[in-house]
C-alpha cells in the first residue's frame, strides 16, 4: 500500500468516493470493484517510491486517471449519438432522471465532503426566510466547515464558492455592519427620540426661546438662595426643559431632528470605532479568524490607523459639540 | 456544420472502439488493470483518461466477458488479473468482424468501389 502525506491521503479519500459517487446510479458497474482497481493503480504507479508521496505527485496520476463523473457515460450505454444531438425518448429520459436523481442523493448522503457540505449549505441559505434565519446560522457553519476543509487538502474553492460564500456574506457581513455602526444607530435613534420628545413637548405648549431663558434665569437664582420652593414633579419638569440644549429650541422639524440625530451620533460612532480599533490592532488573529475568508487581508496596521482616525474624529467632533451645545 | 460536430463524432467513436480495445487487449493475454490501461494509452487518442477503462472492465465482470483472478506480486500486495472468459472469446470475435466489415464498407465507399 503507497504511504501518502496526509494532504494526498485526503485526496486521494476524496477521489475514491468521488468514484463511489460517479457510479452509484449505474448498476452494471460494481463502484467498490472500480475502487479497488483505481486503487491498485495508484499503489502501482508509486510501487518503486520509498517515501511518503506528495499532493502534487497524486495529482499528476489522477489527473491521468480523469475526473470520475466522465467515467459513467463511456461505453455501449452511452447516449445515442446522432448529428451531435441525442433523439428523445420519454422511457429513457425517465431513466436518466431517476439515474441523475440517485447520482444527487448519493452526493448529499455518501459524499465527497468537499461537495456535499456546499449543496447542504446552499440548500439552509434558500430555508433561510422560511425558518425566520435560523438555517442561515446552520449555513454559516457548514459554509466555514466547507471553507476549512478546502484549505486543509490545498484546493481551491473554484465553482463551490458560489454556494458556500451567500451564507458567509451575510452572516458576516451583518456582524460586520452591526459592529461598525449598531452603537452609533442606537445613540443616533435615541438622540433622536429625546429631540422629538422635546420637539413635541414645545409644540403641547411648553416654553421656548425667551421663556427658557427667563426659566433658567429663575432657577438660578432659586438655587443660589439654596432654596427650590416648588414641587419635585416642578423642579423635574424644569430641570428637563434647561437640559434642552439651545438648538433645538429653533428648529422644530423632522430636518432638524436628523441633523441632531446625526451629529449626536458622530461622536459615540468615534469613540466605538477608536475601541474597536484598538481591539483590532491588539488581536489581528481574532479578526481574522471570525471573518475568514472575507477579511483574510486584514493586518493589525488596519486597526491602528481605524484606532488613530476614530480618535482625530472623536476630538474634533468633541470640540464643535463643546461649540454648540 | 457545427464547430463542434468533429470533436464530438472523434469522442463518440473512440468511446465506441475503447471497449473493442479493451477486450482486444486481454486477447491472448492475462492482464492486470493498470497494465490494460499504460497498453491502451500507447494507443494515439484512444484514451481521453485512464480511469475511464476501469468502469468497463467492472460492466464486463458483471457481463462474463472477463473473469478476474489474484496473483500474489513480488512487488506489493496481490495484483487483481483480467482474462477474457469463452463468452468475451466469442464477444471479442463477433466485435472484431462486425469492426472490419464497418472499417472496409468505408474504405470501399470513400474509393468510390462497390462491397
Amino acid at each position: 500500500m503507497t504511504v501518502l502525506t496526509d494532504s494526498a491521503a485526503g485526496r486521494l479519500h476524496d477521489y475514491l468516493t468521488q468514484v463511489r459517487v460517479a457510479l452509484a446510479a449505474h448498476p452494471d458497474v460494481s463502484s467498490e470493484e472500480v475502487t479497488a482497481d483505481v486503487q491498485e493503480h495508484i499503489d502501482t504507479e508509486f510501487a518503486h517510491v520509498n517515501r511518503p508521496v506528495t499532493l502534487e505527485e497524486l495529482e499528476a496520476v489522477l489527473a491521468r486517471l480523469g475526473p470520475p463523473n466522465q467515467w459513467a457515460n463511456v461505453g455501449v450505454n452511452s447516449q445515442a449519438f446522432t448529428n451531435g444531438v441525442a433523439p428523445f425518448d420519454g422511457k429513457e429520459f425517465l431513466r436518466e432522471l431517476r439515474r441523475k436523481s440517485r447520482g444527487v442523493l448519493a452526493t448529499l448522503w455518501r459524499g465527497p465532503e468537499d461537495w456535499r457540505l456546499p449543496y447542504l449549505t446552499f440548500g439552509l441559505t434558500l430555508l433561510a426566510p422560511v425558518t425566520l434565519g435560523f438555517t442561515l446560522l446552520l449555513a454559516y457553519l457548514l459554509g466555514r466547515a466547507t471553507v476549512e476543509l478546502a484549505h486543509e487538502k490545498g484546493q481551491p474553492l473554484g465553482a463551490r464558492r458560489w454556494l458556500v460564500y451567500p451564507a458567509i456574506l451575510i452572516v458576516n457581513g451583518s456582524l460586520l455592519f452591526g459592529l461598525l455602526f449598531g452603537p452609533a444607530l442606537i445613540a443616533g435613534n435615541y438622540a433622536g427620540l429625546e429631540f422629538n420628545h422635546a420637539i413635541r413637548s414645545e409644540r403641547d405648549g411648553w416654553p421656548t426661546g425667551e421663556r427658557i431663558a427667563k426659566t433658567r434665569a429663575q432657577y438660578d437664582a432659586m438655587r443660589k438662595a439654596s432654596t427650590l420652593p416648588m414641587p419635585d414633579a416642578d423642579r423635574a419638569y424644569y430641570e428637563r426643559i434647561l437640559a434642552v440644549p439651545r438648538q433645538m429650541h429653533v428648529t422644530s422639524d423632522s430636518g432638524g431632528e436628523m441633523v441632531f440625530a446625526v451629529l449626536a451620533a458622530i461622536g459615540p460612532l468615534a469613540v466605538w470605532w477608536a475601541i474597536l480599533g484598538l481591539v483590532m490592532w491588539s488581536f489581528p488573529k481574532l479578526v481574522t479568524t471570525i471573518f475568514h475568508p472575507l477579511l483574510d487581508g486584514y493586518d493589525w496596521l488596519h486597526g491602528l490607523r481605524l484606532a488613530t482616525c476614530s480618535g482625530i474624529v472623536f476630538v474634533i467632533w468633541a470640540g464643535t459639540a463643546q461649540r454648540i451645545w | 456544420m457545427d464547430s463542434d460536430f468533429f470533436p464530438n463524432w472523434i469522442t463518440q467513436m473512440r468511446k465506441g472502439l475503447l471497449e473493442l480495445s479493451v477486450l482486444a487487449a486481454l486477447k491472448g493475454n492475462r492482464l492486470y488493470g493498470y497494465d490494460i490501461v499504460k497498453r491502451l494509452s500507447g494507443v494515439g487518442g484512444l484514451v481521453m483518461s485512464e480511469g475511464t477503462i476501469y468502469p468497463i472492465l467492472s460492466r464486463f465482470k458483471k457481463e462474463g466477458l472477463v473473469e478476474t483472478t489474484l496473483v500474489e506480486s513480488t512487488e506489493g500486495p496481490a495484483r487483481k488479473y483480467y482474462l477474457l472468459t469463452i463468452k468475451g472469446q466469442q464477444m471479442l470475435a463477433h466485435m472484431l468482424a462486425a469492426w472490419a466489415e464497418v472499417r472496409d464498407g468505408i474504405d470501399h465507399v470513400s474509393t468510390g468501389q462497390t462491397p
